[in-house]
């Protein structure tokens, strides 16, 4: 298990700024134990520029990266990393997840059920600066909260396989689940590899509306729930917390989790409205380990 | 024990009033709970229709009896009244806990505070009958009244069971009560037998819909509502939530809480925001 963190610089205007894009989240995904695919026209790091000027809603680059753990030989799980600019303006930043089973070595996933979410797309028009990429993982899971204390422009996800009863790995699926703070937008996606997809819009968890939610020495931890048709064994690598329980930036707290400890950290609270009617007021932790 | 009630929504007249509030009072009965004769019950051979808003005619304290009420008592009290601005549209109140004083009055902290579920503003429709819903057992009652009105929100649910070990049994440790009404109200609250007793919630606590529809793969996501005791507790098997499309209204569906066949009927189209989700729908125990 890995956790990184790095600066998240970056402006679709120029060049550099593609880089500077580029980079934080390649280097998350290598600092977690994933591969590398090397699909043909993907960018690397020693010519992560796919070239400038580029005007709206086109891709610049792709990367691909395959899961590293046992499962991956005979449940394969990739990600298509997609940067570029949205509909709206050359200046519009656009991240794109697409997951699936299957690639072919040129930048396309080609297995029958994948999907494809804009983890980020945000209008602004100006240079980030200041900005922090987080990521945790390893060969089987990562989860990434990309300016986090920046308002408007954060996002958060977290791709892992699904669970047992018991918190254990299977090879049944994927789940990717987050939040696109520009785009004001929850997803929970389920992609199983023989069944199909299914995509809610929304973190399902269990949570006391009351804000702080304490109560006899518990606090309310809300585990996101992924549904196919039914209710899924919950996710490992995010939580909600009420907002005056989330506490203070940077602390990282132990919670059980399938009855094992597992670390998570609080990096700001601008990945909010994650609760039905954002009640109560919430924040994601995400696993730091 | 399951009751299809149809209710006049009507206090227009004392016989009006009488008919629909002693329909539920007989489920009660019938079910197999015991009225406590609490002094200064209502008489329904004798009361009067509220003439007033939000006027009380007259109260009600229900008890289980079932094994477990010697050690873990568990008591509702059921107000019979009127709207909230309208004394010609009937209004339920509820109140539970663990101890009365045999006058109709809870004694220390371990109950709920009174919830008013009858409507703001809803007039009576006199000569119309409305779909009442109730379950009833020896330890556990639950009710959805005035459902589907078509002229206005009129809807009045509450319920209330003992607390659930794994494998959903009952155990002593608390009572899980949940209320609902028109106007998107909802609340629930878990009452234990001893000690602290946490603010009630103003939603229900479960895992519900964004969207018309979960269904996938050929079934459906249908939550439990679970209780709050600071941690989320076993479910109760009162109620439970889905998405508006899954389910008809009225359907009744046999679902497996803790593994054991059960059915359930889906309530009205009011109650949308149980939880805060716009396509959130209430299925109830019907058996």
């Amino acid at each position: 298990m890995a956790i990184f963190s790095a600066s998240f610089d970056f402006t679709t205007a120029n060049t550099v700024g593609q880089v500077k894009m580029y980079l934080p989240i390649h280097n998350a995904f290598m600092a977690c134990g994933w591969t590398d695919v090397s699909a043909s026209g993907a960018l690397f790091p020693v010519n992560g520029t796919r070239g400038f000027p580029v005007g709206a809603g086109t891709e610049w680059g792709y990367d691909v990266y395959a899961m590293n753990d046992a499962s991956q030989s005979a449940a394969p799980i990739y990600v298509r990393v997609g940067y570029g600019t949205d509909a709206g303006a050359a200046t519009t930043l656009k991240i794109t997840f697409q997951v699936g089973f299957a690639q072919n070595n040129s930048g396309s996933i080609t297995s029958a059920q994948s999907i494809t979410r804009t983890v980020e797309n945000n209008n602004n028009t100006s240079i980030w600066s200041g900005s922090l990429l987080y990521a945790s993982g390893d060969g089987s899971r990562i989860q990434i909260y990309a300016n986090p204390q920046q308002a408007g422009h954060p996002w958060i996800t977290s791709l892992e396989r699904t669970h047992d009863t018991n918190g254990g790995d299977t090879t049944e699926g994927v789940t990717l689940i987050g939040r696109n703070i520009a785009g004001a937008i929850n997803y929970s996606d389920v992609l199983l590899p023989n069944t199909g997809t299914y995509t809610e819009a929304q973190w399902a968890v269990l949570m006391s509306q009351n804000n702080p939610s304490t109560f006899g020495g518990s606090v309310g931890y809300g585990v996101p729930f992924p549904y196919f048709g039914r209710i899924m064994n919950p996710i490992r690598g995010l939580l909600v917390i009420a907002t005056n329980e989330v506490g203070t930036i940077g602390v990282v707290t132990s919670v059980p989790i399938y009855n094992v400890s597992q670390s998570y950290a609080y990096w700001g609270a601008q990945a909010g409205s994650l609760t039905p009617g954002n009640s109560p007021a919430s924040a994601a932790w995400m696993r730091w380990e | 024990m399951k009751f299809l009630l149809l209710l006049p929504y009507d206090n227009s007249s004392d016989n009006q009033f009488r008919t629909w509030g002693q329909g539920i009072s007989n489920a009660f009965a019938s079910g197999g709970l015991v009225n406590t004769n609490a002094v200064g019950s209502i008489n329904w051979a004798t009361v009067l229709r509220p003439t007033g808003s939000s006027q009380v005619a007259g109260f009600e304290v229900w008890r289980f009896n079932d094994a477990l009420q010697s050690t873990a008592p568990v008591y509702l009290k059921i107000i019979y009244s009127s709207a909230t601005n309208s004394p010609g549209g009937p209004g339920i109140q509820i109140q539970v806990g663990t101890t009365t004083n045999g006058s109709g009055t809870f004694l220390g902290t371990q109950n709920t505070s009174l919830q008013n579920l009858a409507a703001v503003a809803a007039n009576g429709t006199s000569g119309t009958l409305q779909t009442s819903f109730m379950s009833v057992d020896t330890n556990r009652v639950a009710g959805a009244f005035f459902l589907g009105t078509g002229f206005n929100s009129t809807e009045q649910y509450f319920g209330v069971e003992r607390s659930k070990d794994n494998s959903g049994n009952d155990t002593t440790s608390s009572i899980i009560v949940n209320w609902g009404k028109a106007g998107s109200t909802w609340g629930q609250q878990c009452i234990p037998v001893s000690g602290g007793v946490p603010t009630a919630e103003v939603r229900w606590c479960a895992l519900g819909p964004v969207g018309t529809t979960t269904a996938n793969a050929g079934s459906f996501v249908v939550s439990p509502v679970f209780p709050l005791l600071g941690s989320v507790q076993n479910p109760g098997k009162n109620f439970m939530v889905l998405a508006v499309n899954d389910l008809p209204q009225w359907q009744i569906i046999t679902l497996n809480p803790y593994g054991t066949p059960t059915d359930y009927v889906r309530l009205d189209d009011l109650g949308t925001t149980v939880m805060g989700l716009a396509n959130s729908r209430v299925i109830m125990r019907f058996d």
